[in-house]
């Protein structure tokens, strides 16, 4: 018989695994909030279950039947973190805790219909992976905030589950998927430095370290090197990349053909005053503000057009 | 038959349908703007249309029936719509009106030279559950861009029934028909392709889905919904937030703030899949070669060249107007003369009755429709330079001008309507997206100087300057170009804080002029211009000329002099004695009104009014006069167009205000100038 704590080990050192870090009594004694000397207690029964391979003073491994238990209440949690927070409107810094108890309560039947419910979201509203039903969780190549050398952007995929963290970065607006410039990074100062969407923050190193980013791919990093459309050269053609605009011009410009990933071409560029562009064949007349507010990209013939 | 006007108005369609006969069928006609929708209507409809207002919104309404092989078709015009968000009136009254109405058959127009960019609202229209067929339009103009659409292959991709056409010949609007009928009877064969969304996307709408449950609210899909409310469509997320039980709004809303790029996504995958079947429908034969529309564009969109054509076709608009209307005019103006005399010969026995209607009729209604011709050529003008796709070239070239005014390049058109008549022109504000550009538009429409005015100050810059006259009438032109000017960065500055409007339009293709849109367009606004005349100028003519005769003994002890010299005090700072003063008040009803008024004033003198009229005004005292005209309230027409407008009493006082201290304050400082020149 598992019990509910066995299944909160299990998950721990799934979560450890899942970030690359070692998993060792130690370790688990943090993650866990509990003495060492109760980890390893906890560690001889689940070897016991042949749920991990433990030696002591070794590294733990998960078994087969270790891991896959591992990653259905790892899902089951992140499912209800997401359920909390989309579905009933929790703060991201509540829902840990109570998705915690819901996790061990959960029925297959109901996982399976919590997940079609949420339209099998992908990650929890922290940016972590929820692993799939049948499969162990999906390690991405991340790094930690705290090891990028400035200048550097990237991405945050993930953050640790602390509620005063929680609460700070969701002041900063700086959730999964908010794109960083790091500008500065001393350890011995013990801060960071970074920008986002232009606003400037600076984060103790400690809370830098617990942020995972990923390096941008391809298309963000030309995003990234975006120009406004209203600086592109006359007779230039480049790719739309995104906007920097209300929801009102957005949509007049989309319905228009200016959708990212569309090719334009500069027809007519004064300097000042509106400009003349092509874009889907068709010539569109812009206020120099509205141009300035579509971002384009040039180094963009490789990017094939959405969808 | 209903009248045109009941198929939109009535509460829904079938109701009052002779029993027995085969329905008829209702068509909606939608098409983004520039497809050549009009000249699909107009053939089709005729004189049958009848045009009015969309029920609580500032936006045309155009309705009209027709028949073809013993078929009833009632189309109605959809106003030309980019795609089925609530961007601007023209969309959310396209899509209430498919929704809500239901028509049988919704014929989208395309335009072939730009089947992409049209196809867009094609592949929104495909999800909604009413019937489409699709008409390709301006092969001919594809054609000469170099591109030959296959409508078969067309047909085949979207499931619905093509039809190419050259409605600028009339070439396809009747088999328009044909197809909207077999579809109607279900005669077609209908298999029309939603548009792939991809995986990602159809997941989420999925999930969207689900959280909206049965509280759809009845005519509206609820993957429409769902689409809309992804692309952050407030309409929408207000209806549903009232539908929806607090918890399950949050939980919605919750996934739409986490989901705001879905919008990006949704046009994205939407323009994907238009993509690839304009690609398979499409074939250019002529790759790279220059259109006419990109030499047109060169000199006609050049930062210097370009202003020049656009002041080169205006003064073109102003001579053609003027000098094909002057014989004319001066035809009918000698026919009223005759008339007259006539009139008050044939009732000599009764001179009161003879003054009424040959100076208080004749003398006033006359005068206006004297205006007719100049009016039917400038409508016919400015309708040939949209059709033809120069006036987007306008406001591309006025909109850096327009800019530091505060306003929207698109301001242009309205304003420039307003040469031709201010009530028009206040009613095209509606052309410009954000309320904020059409009150500030609609605040400086009525300083432009209509025909109305330019008849008054051609006419009367001739009796009184003679040779100079025209100098005067260009001097004059300028000052109220320059206090339009002024006025817009005042207003912008003291209404709006001086921030600027956003401008994004598309310049169509330059193609050649369809002349039955032409004639109809001038025709309908012609007819309008006559109905206005025929009622409130004629009331008015009657009333001062009542005025003017009453109580008796002789115009000088009339009501109308009284009231003229008490407001002697501000005419003496302008040199005016009370008979001009009396004129201008006469103008708020209607501009032509102030010469018939004179008319009717100096009646009593020898030789027609352009003799007396030296010696009733100093040259000073005319060009006060005459600057008072140009920017007082041009009539109650604009007035009440500015009402509609503004949908506010408030606002239409404050135009009546800002233009009165505007013309007398600039009245007493010309009199005043100009006497000090030495022209008292």
């Amino acid at each position: 018989m598992i019990s509910q704590q066995m299944e909160e080990y299990l998950e721990a050192i799934g979560k450890l695994q899942e970030r690359g870090q070692p998993v060792t009594t130690s370790a688990l004694a943090r993650e866990c909030g509990v003495a060492a000397p109760t980890v390893t207690e906890m560690l001889h029964r689940l070897a016991g279950q042949g749920l991990i391979d433990y030696t002591p003073r070794r590294e733990i491994a998960l078994t087969e039947a270790g891991r896959s238990l591992s990653s259905t209440v790892i899902r089951r949690h992140r499912l209800w973190e997401r359920f909390l927070h989309d579905v009933l409107g929790l703060g991201w810094d509540r829902v840990h805790d109570e998705a915690c108890q819901l996790e061990h309560a959960t029925s297959p039947d109901l996982e399976r219909r919590l997940a079609r419910a949420l339209g099998n979201a992908a990650t929890c509203p922290h940016g972590h992976a929820i692993p799939a039903a049948d499969a162990g969780a999906a390690s991405t190549a991340t790094s930690l905030l705290s090891d990028l050398t400035p200048p550097a952007s990237a991405r945050i995929v993930s953050v640790s589950e602390e509620a005063p963290l929680l609460r700070r970065l969701a002041a900063l607006k700086l959730r999964p998927g908010a794109v960083v410039q790091v500008t500065a990074n001393s350890p011995d100062e013990g801060t960071v430095t970074l920008s986002t969407a232009g606003v400037q923050h600076t984060l103790a190193h400690g809370e830098a370290a617990r942020i995972a980013v990923a390096p941008l791919s391809a298309a963000e990093e030309r995003a990234e090197q975006a120009l406004p459309l209203a600086e592109l050269a006359p007779g230039a053609t480049a790719r739309i990349c995104g906007f920097r605009a209300g929801r009102g011009l957005v949509g007049r410009c989309l319905a228009l053909g200016f959708t990212p990933g569309a090719e334009v071409r500069m027809v007519q560029n004064a300097g000042q005053g509106p400009v003349i562009v092509i874009v889907r064949e068709t010539r569109v007349a812009l206020g120099r503000g509205e141009a300035g507010r579509i971002l384009v990209s040039r180094e963009g013939e490789d990017h094939a057009e959405a969808g | 038959m209903q009248r045109p006007a009941e198929v939109i108005s009535g509460a829904h369609r079938g109701e009052g349908t002779a029993p027995g006969a085969a329905r008829a069928i209702t068509v909606a006609l939608a098409g983004a703007p520039n497809v050549g929708k009009s000249s699909v209507f107009n053939p089709l409809t005729g004189l049958s249309q009848h045009v009015g207002n969309w029920p609580g919104k500032t936006v045309e309404q155009k309705a009209g029936a027709c028949q073809r092989r013993g078929r009833t078709f009632e189309i109605v015009d959809l106003p030309g719509a980019y795609s089925l968000t609530a961007n601007s009136p023209e969309e959310q009254v396209t899509r209430e009106y498919i929704l809500l109405h239901r028509p049988d058959v919704v014929a989208v127009i395309v335009n072939a030279a730009n089947l992409e960019r049209t196809l867009y609202l094609v592949a929104e229209l495909l999800e909604l559950p009413v019937p489409i067929v699709v008409g390709v339009n301006m092969m001919d103009v594809a054609e000469s861009n170099g591109v030959q659409v296959e409508v078969d292959v067309l047909q085949a991709a979207l499931g619905v029934p093509v039809v190419g056409m050259v409605a600028s010949r009339n070439e396809g609007p009747g088999e328009l028909l044909d197809a909207v009928a077999r579809v109607a009877d279900g005669a077609a064969s209908y298999a029309p392709q939603r548009p792939e969304l991809g995986v990602a996307l159809e997941a989420l709408i999925g999930r969207v889905e689900a959280l909206i449950g049965d509280a759809a609210p009845a005519p509206y899909p609820r993957r429409w919904l769902t689409q809309k409310l992804l692309e952050g469509d407030r309409e929408v997320a207000e209806l549903l937030r009232g539908r929806l039980r607090a918890s399950r709004w949050a939980a919605l809303d919750a996934v739409l703030r986490q989901n705001e790029d879905a919008v990006l996504a949704i046009a994205s995958a939407r323009y994907a899949w238009i993509g690839r079947m304009a690609r398979a429908a499409t074939r250019r034969p002529r790759v790279g070669a220059i259109s006419l529309t990109e030499r047109v564009d060169r000199v006609a969109t050049h930062p210097i060249a370009g202003p020049l054509v656009l002041l080169g076709l205006l003064g073109l608009t102003f001579w053609t107007v003027y000098r094909l209307s002057e014989p004319l005019v001066a035809l009918l103006q000698a026919a009223l003369g005759l008339a007259g005399d006539w009139t008050r010969g044939a009732l000599a026995g009764t001179p009161w009755l003879g003054g009424l209607l040959a100076d208080g009729v004749l003398g006033g209604v006359g005068t206006v429709l004297s205006v007719l011709p100049m009016l039917a050529l400038f409508f016919a003008v400015i309708a040939i330079l949209e059709d033809v796709g120069y006036l987007a070239r306008g406001a591309f070239v006025a909109d850096r001008f327009m800019h530091r005014l505060g306003l929207h390049g698109k301001s242009f058109l309205p304003l420039f309507l307003g040469f031709g008549c201010n009530v028009p022109a206040v009613l095209g504000t509606r052309i410009l997206e954000s309320k904020r550009d059409r009150l500030l538009t609609t605040l400086l429409v009525p300083l432009v100087p209509c025909t109305g005015r330019l008849a008054v100050l051609v006419f009367m810059t001739g009796a009184l300057f003679g040779s100079r006259g025209p100098l005067v009438t260009l001097g004059l032109l300028a000052l109220s170009l320059a206090v339009i000017g002024l006025s817009g960065a005042l207003l912008n500055r003291l209404l709006f804080g001086g921030e600027s409007s956003s401008f994004i339009m598309e310049l169509p293709l330059y193609h050649l002029p369809n002349w039955r849109t032409i004639l109809l367009h001038t025709w309908q606004h012609l007819v309008a211009f006559v109905e206005r005349a025929g009622t409130t100028i004629l009331l008015l003519s009657l009333t001062i000329w009542a005025l003017a005769t009453l109580p008796g003994g002789g115009i000088e002890h009339s009501y109308l002099a009284a009231l003229g010299r008490w407001l002697a005090p501000l005419g003496g700072l302008m040199g005016l004695e009370w008979r001009p003063m009396v004129a201008l008040l006469a103008s708020i009803v209607a501009k032509e009104q102030s010469i018939a008024t004179l008319a009717v004033l100096t009646a009593g003198t020898e030789g027609s009014l352009a003799t007396a009229l030296p010696a009733l005004l100093t040259p000073a005292a005319g060009l006060a006069f005459l600057v008072v005209q140009i920017l007082f309230v041009p009539c109650v027409a604009t007035i009440t167009a500015v009402r509609q407008e503004t949908g506010s009493w408030r606002w239409t006082a404050f135009s009546i205000g800002f233009q009165a201290v505007i013309a007398f304050g600039l009245g007493i400082l010309v009199y005043q100038a100009a006497r000090l020149l030495g022209l008292g």
